[in-house]
C-alpha cells in the first residue's frame, strides 16, 4: 500500500496542476478576449467620429450663412477631438500615428479658429475656404481608410490584444504588423497636409518662437560665473557644467553645484548662452515648519527680482504648498500689466531662502512694446459685463491668446455668488476675450 | 468639448491649467439691436409709459427702440449708444435674473489629482534621478497635453497604450515620494528643465532606432530629452 502513496500523491497535484493551468488559461483568454473587445469598440467608434468629421466639415461647407457655418464647425471640432480621444486609447506605437493623431487635433482646432471668426460675423477668406476643402479632403481620406481596415477587423486579421503585447517592444516588428493596417499608408498620406497657420493653440508657427532675448554669447566658463554672480545667496561651491541646452527657444547651459559647505542639497541652474542670463534654477532642499507670513515671503521675491535688475515687476498672484510659495510677476509698463513677460520665483517658508526662479516666459518675449491706447473707455468695456456682478477692481492688461497674439483688455475682478472671477474685455471692441474663475484654497489664490 | 485645450494657451498667463468658464447669464446680458424676448416686452413697455417710445410692445429691439433708449440715456446723463449694459438696465429699473450658482464653484475644482497622477508617474519614471530629472518628466509629459501629436489631457497622456513602460507594468500604481509631489507641482507650476520636449528616453535600455532621430535638447541624469 505505501509504495502507491507517493506516486498517488503526485498525480493528484498534478491534475490539481494541469486544472489550475487550464482554469489560468481561461482566465487569460477571457481578460484578453475582454480587452480586445474594448479596443474594437473604441476602434469602431473611431471610424464613426472621423466619418462625422468630415460630414460635418463639408455640412458646413455647404451652409448658406455664417450662423449655420459656425454650428457645423462646432460639431466638427467636437467630433475630432473624440476621434483624437478614441485613436489615442487603442495601442499603437506613438511613431505610427502620430501625424494621423496631429491631424486631427489640427483639424479640430482649426475648426474652432475658423467657428469663433464666423460667431464674430467675420467671413472666411478665399484661402480658408481653401484650407477646409483640404482638411475635408484628408478627413475623407482618413474615413475611407479606417471603413478598409475595419474589414481586416471582421475578419480577425487584427488583434488589438496582441499588438498592445508588441507595441512597447520593437518598432520594426510593429512595423511588419502595421503593414497588413492601412495605418501606414494613413501616416505617409499624412505628411503631406499643409500646415496650418492660424489662430489656434496647434498652429503651425507656435512652435518658432524666436526670444527677444539679446546679449552677447558667452562661453561655459562665462556661465559659471554668470550662475554664480546672481545667485550668491546660495552660496554655491564647485559649480560646474554638465551639458548643453540645444535646439531650444532659448539655448543655454545646464550647471550643478552644492549649496554650502559640506553636504548641501544639489542646486541646479540654466544659464541662457545669448546674454547669460538664469533660464531657471531648483533647490530641492528640505523644508522645515513655515515660519514667515505671506506677505513677507512675497516682500522677499520681489527684493530678489529687483535685485536681479528685473524692475516694473508686480506680483500677480500666489501659491504655497508644502512649505513653499511660488510667486508669479508679470511685467509692468505703463501701469498696464503685460502677462506674457512671466518670472516665477519659489520662496521657502522656513527661512525666506529663495530656492527657485524660472524665468523663461520672461526672456522669451520681453520687450518694449508699442501699446495703443484703448479705444474704449473703461466704463463702457464695464457696460459689457453681466449685471449681476459686483465689480471689485479693474486695470488694464495685455493678455496673451492663441496664436501668439497680445490684446489690450480691460481686466475686472468681479465677485459672482460666492466666487471671484477675472473679466476681460478687449479695450478696443468691447469683445469679452476670457473669464478666469479664481479658486481659494488653504494654501493660497489659485487662478484658473 | 475643446475647452481643456485652448487652455493649455493660457498657461503664459496663469502657469496653471487654465478653465474658462462661462457665466451663464442669459437673463442679465446686454440688449441691443436685434434683441428679442419678453426682456425687451417690458423695457418698451417701461419706456413707453415714460414716454421716450412711442412705437409697439413687439419684444424686437429695431430702430424705434434704438432711438427711445437713446433718447432715454441721454436724458438719463447715461453713455448715449443705444445699448442696454448694467447702467442703463440700473436706471430703466430692469430685474437682475441671472442668479449664481448655489454652492461656490471653486469647491467642485481640484488640481490635486493631476498633482498626484503627475507625481505618480514621475516616481515610477524617475526614480532615483536627481530632483531636476524629475521635474523635467513631468515637464515632458505636461508638454505632451499641449501637443497636437499627443492626447489632451494629462491621464490622456500618462494611461495612452505603449507611451510608458511603468503604466503597462502597474508601477505607476505606487505611492509617489515627497519629492516626486514637489517635483509634479514644480512643473505643473511651469519649470521646465527640457526647454519643451516631449521625448525621453534612457540610452541604456531603448531599442528604438527611431527615437534617436528626435531633435534632443540635454541628458540629466539617466534620461535624455528631446523635441518632435
Amino acid at each position: 500500500m505505501r509504495r502507491y502513496l507517493l506516486p498517488g500523491v503526485l498525480a493528484i497535484a498534478l491534475l490539481a496542476t494541469a486544472g489550475w493551468a487550464v482554469y489560468q488559461r481561461n482566465q487569460s483568454r477571457e481578460y484578453h478576449t475582454y480587452l480586445d473587445l474594448q479596443f474594437q469598440r473604441q476602434f469602431y467608434e473611431l471610424i464613426g467620429h472621423v466619418e462625422n468629421a468630415q460630414v460635418d466639415l463639408s455640412k458646413a461647407m455647404v451652409s448658406g450663412s455664417s450662423k449655420d457655418m459656425t454650428k457645423y464647425l462646432y460639431d466638427t471640432l467636437q467630433q475630432a477631438y473624440l476621434a483624437q480621444e478614441k485613436l489615442t486609447q487603442l495601442p499603437f506605437h506613438h511613431a505610427t500615428i502620430r501625424k494621423t493623431e496631429k491631424f486631427l487635433n489640427q483639424l479640430g482646432d482649426y475648426s474652432t479658429a475658423m467657428a469663433n471668426k464666423s460667431i464674430e460675423g467675420i467671413t472666411l477668406s478665399e484661402s480658408e475656404f481653401g484650407t477646409l476643402r483640404e482638411l475635408q479632403t484628408y478627413a475623407n481620406f482618413l474615413a475611407r481608410e479606417l471603413i478598409e481596415m475595419q474589414q481586416q477587423v471582421v475578419s480577425g486579421g487584427i488583434n488589438f490584444g496582441d499588438l498592445r503585447r508588441e507595441g512597447n517592444r520593437d518598432l520594426e516588428r510593429v512595423n511588419e504588423q502595421m503593414k497588413n493596417f492601412r495605418l501606414i499608408n494613413i501616416e505617409e498620406r499624412m505628411q503631406e497636409y499643409p500646415e496650418l497657420i492660424y489662430d489656434g493653440p496647434f498652429s503651425e508657427h507656435i512652435k518658432d518662437i524666436k526670444p527677444r532675448l539679446s546679449g552677447k554669447e558667452i562661453s561655459s566658463d562665462e556661465a559659471i560665473i554668470a550662475a554664480k554672480n546672481a545667485l550668491k545667496d546660495q552660496e554655491l561651491q564647485d559649480l560646474r557644467l554638465v551639458g548643453k541646452i540645444e535646439n531650444t527657444t532659448i539655448p543655454g547651459y545646464y550647471l550643478r553645484g552644492t549649496q554650502g559647505r559640506g553636504n548641501g542639497p544639489e542646486v541646479s541652474v540654466a544659464v541662457s548662452r545669448v546674454g547669460g542670463r538664469i533660464i531657471w534654477f531648483l533647490n530641492p532642499r528640505d523644508i522645515k515648519e513655515s515660519k514667515l507670513e505671506k506677505e513677507e515671503a512675497k516682500r522677499i521675491a520681489e527684493d530678489f527680482l529687483k535685485q536681479k535688475g528685473y524692475n516694473d515687476m508686480v506680483a500677480t498672484y500666489t501659491m504655497a504648498a508644502e512649505g513653499q510659495m511660488v510667486v508669479n510677476f508679470a511685467y509692468k509698463q505703463e501701469d498696464i500689466i503685460v502677462y506674457s513677460d512671466l518670472i516665477k520665483v519659489k520662496v521657502a517658508l522656513d527661512n525666506g531662502e529663495i530656492i527657485g526662479m524660472e524665468a523663461e516666459g520672461y526672456l522669451t518675449t520681453h520687450h518694449k512694446r508699442d501699446i495703443k491706447k484703448p479705444t474704449i473707455t473703461e466704463e463702457a468695456a464695464r457696460e459689457k459685463l453681466n449685471s449681476a456682478v459686483e465689480v471689485e477692481y479693474s486695470r488694464l492688461a495685455l493678455i496673451p491668446m492663441p496664436g501668439n497674439k497680445e490684446i489690450l483688455s480691460y481686466e475686472f475682478k468681479v465677485k459672482f455668488g460666492k466666487d471671484h472671477y477675472l473679466i476681460y474685455i478687449d479695450a478696443e471692441t468691447g469683445e469679452q476675450r476670457r473669464i478666469l474663475l479664481m479658486i481659494q484654497q488653504e494654501d493660497g489664490t489659485l487662478v484658473i | 468639448m475643446k475647452k481643456p485645450i485652448c487652455i493649455l494657451l493660457s498657461m503664459l498667463l496663469t502657469v496653471l491649467f487654465v478653465f474658462s468658464l462661462y457665466i451663464d447669464g442669459t437673463q442679465a446680458q446686454t440688449l441691443a439691436w436685434g434683441s428679442q424676448g419678453d426682456e425687451v416686452r417690458l423695457m418698451q413697455t417701461k419706456l413707453k409709459d415714460w414716454g421716450f417710445y412711442d412705437g409697439p410692445i413687439s419684444g424686437t429691439f429695431g430702430e424705434l427702440t434704438f432711438e427711445a433708449v437713446k433718447k432715454f440715456q441721454r436724458h438719463n446723463g447715461l453713455t448715449v449708444d443705444g445699448v442696454v449694459g448694467p447702467q442703463t438696465r440700473a436706471a430703466l429699473g430692469l430685474p437682475s435674473k441671472s442668479k449664481p450658482p448655489a454652492d461656490s464653484v471653486s469647491r467642485g475644482v481640484s488640481r490635486s489629482d493631476d498633482v498626484n497622477l503627475l507625481a505618480r508617474t514621475i516616481h515610477a519614471e524617475a526614480k532615483g534621478e536627481p530632483y531636476e530629472g524629475m521635474v523635467a518628466v513631468g515637464a515632458v509629459i505636461l508638454n505632451r497635453v499641449k501637443h497636437p501629436a499627443f492626447p489632451n489631457t494629462i491621464a490622456g497622456v500618462v494611461y495612452q497604450p505603449c507611451a510608458f513602460e511603468p503604466v503597462k507594468n502597474g508601477a505607476i500604481n505606487q505611492a509617489p515620494s515627497d519629492q516626486a509631489f514637489k517635483a509634479a507641482r514644480d512643473a505643473l507650476n511651469g519649470w521646465d528643465p527640457t526647454g519643451g520636449a516631449i521625448y525621453f528616453w534612457n540610452p541604456a535600455t531603448a531599442t528604438s532606432k527611431w527615437i534617436w532621430t528626435r531633435r534632443i535638447t540635454l541628458t540629466i541624469g539617466r534620461h535624455v530629452f528631446a523635441l518632435e
